[in-house]
């Protein structure tokens, strides 16, 4: 198969089933009738072992299940809190979803805060749902950022940058002072530094590095830094 | 016998078999609403042949991106501006590592044939050690065990 590979909306796509490997197709791609494969958008077609989809910059989320997102806090009700994913319909988040809720004892959620959150049902005809703790019942760093700096990007670069084979953010780390960032899978990023010239300096490292090849990570650092010298 | 012993219907009219009458007019009646429901129910006709084309390409649909690479938990912190995150990065750096480190064994075939060819021979040889070299010949192998 091509490496790259155009694909246009409603194009059918071919794939040569291995023995004994079913196809797994990700976002992109349905199956239609005939029991061909069909895209739905415009973007490139990837490939890891069986899983098939296509990669585009797409900037609406679609919710799926297990995902971490950052969200927007954006009205409270006696269970549970409506939050803005960037999905097209608001999540639900309950209450009772945080570390140590009780019906007594109610996080302290208001409304316009961010929170970081995972996607416990994402269903193209539900309401996505999400919780702020993990299987044990602890938050692991899941639930509201306090105070920092979020801004939007589209999702392919939300997802290069948590690729565990990316290696703008450790790198970049090695020259710049101390900071945080979370980054969620529905395109915001949110960054907390000590001052607020170094918040502007990552947000546009980030903003730049979506028209930069992975390979070329290391040239785009150290280009970076010859323009802005943080450490003045 | 399997079916059921009826009583003609003459019988049951008269007076002291009233109760009986009333309780078989019930039954039958159970009965009849049972039928009706199970006639009521709606089912799925599915088309056999829609049955055997998705059996023939199965596929699996998968709506999320991050099945792969490690797509994941999103939270970082660097150089130590938020120790609780670092702390909770630490554990997936680790993964990665151990990924690797897993195939090395931790005690190589020849430590493990020395150790046991010794043992049965070394624990008789304590009984005959004198207390004071006694610590000395344990020293070492203790050591040696711990790396």
């Amino acid at each position: 198969m091509i490496p790259s590979l155009k694909i246009l909306p409603g194009d059918e796509i071919e794939i040569k089933r291995k023995d004994g490997k079913e196809i797994v197709i990700g976002p992109g791609l349905r199956k239609d009738n005939q029991n061909s494969i069909v895209s739905m958008k415009c973007g490139v077609l990837k490939k890891k072992e069986n899983f098939f989809w296509l990669e585009s910059h797409q900037k609406r989320y679609i919710p799926a299940r297990n995902e971490y997102v950052i969200g927007i806090a954006v009205s409270k009700s006696a269970e549970t809190i409506k939050v803005d994913i960037g999905s097209s319909e608001y999540a639900s988040l309950s209450f009772l979803a945080f570390e140590n809720a009780t019906k007594r004892n109610k996080p302290n959620v208001e409304i316009g805060d961010l929170l970081y959150c995972r996607v416990l049902t994402g269903n193209k005809d539900m309401e996505p749902e999400l919780v702020c703790i993990d299987a044990n019942g602890k938050s692991n760093g899941l639930g509201v950022l306090k105070d920092g700096f979020m801004f939007k990007v589209d999702l392919e670069l939300a997802r290069r940058l948590l690729a565990g084979s990316n290696q703008l953010l450790r790198q970049l780390s090695k020259h710049v002072p101390p900071f945080e960032i979370t980054i969620g899978l529905n395109g915001r990023i949110w960054i907390k530094t000590n001052s607020c010239k170094q918040t502007v300096f990552l947000v546009e490292a980030i903003n730049q590095y979506a028209a930069i090849a992975d390979l070329e990570t290391e040239n785009f650092i150290k280009n970076l830094l010859k323009k802005d010298n943080l450490l003045e | 016998m399997k079916t059921k012993m009826k009583l003609s219907s003459n019988v049951l009219q008269m007076k002291f078999m009233k109760r009986t009458a009333i309780e078989r007019q019930e039954e039958l009646a159970f009965e009849e609403q049972q039928r009706q429901i199970d006639d009521e129910h709606w089912y799925l006709d599915i088309d056999k042949e829609k049955k055997v084309e998705s059996n023939v390409g199965s596929v699996i649909v998968e709506s999320s991106y991050s099945i792969f690479d490690g797509v994941g938990f999103g939270r970082m912190s660097f150089n130590g501006f938020n120790p609780q995150i670092e702390k909770l990065m630490k554990p997936t750096d680790e993964e990665s590592k151990q990924k690797s480190d897993s195939d090395e064994k931790e005690i190589n075939d020849e430590e493990m044939a020395e150790h046991f060819s010794n043992s049965l021979e070394t624990t008789i040889n304590k009984k005959f050690v004198a207390k004071r070299f006694f610590k000395q010949t344990k020293g070492p192998k203790a050591k040696r065990l711990a790396t």
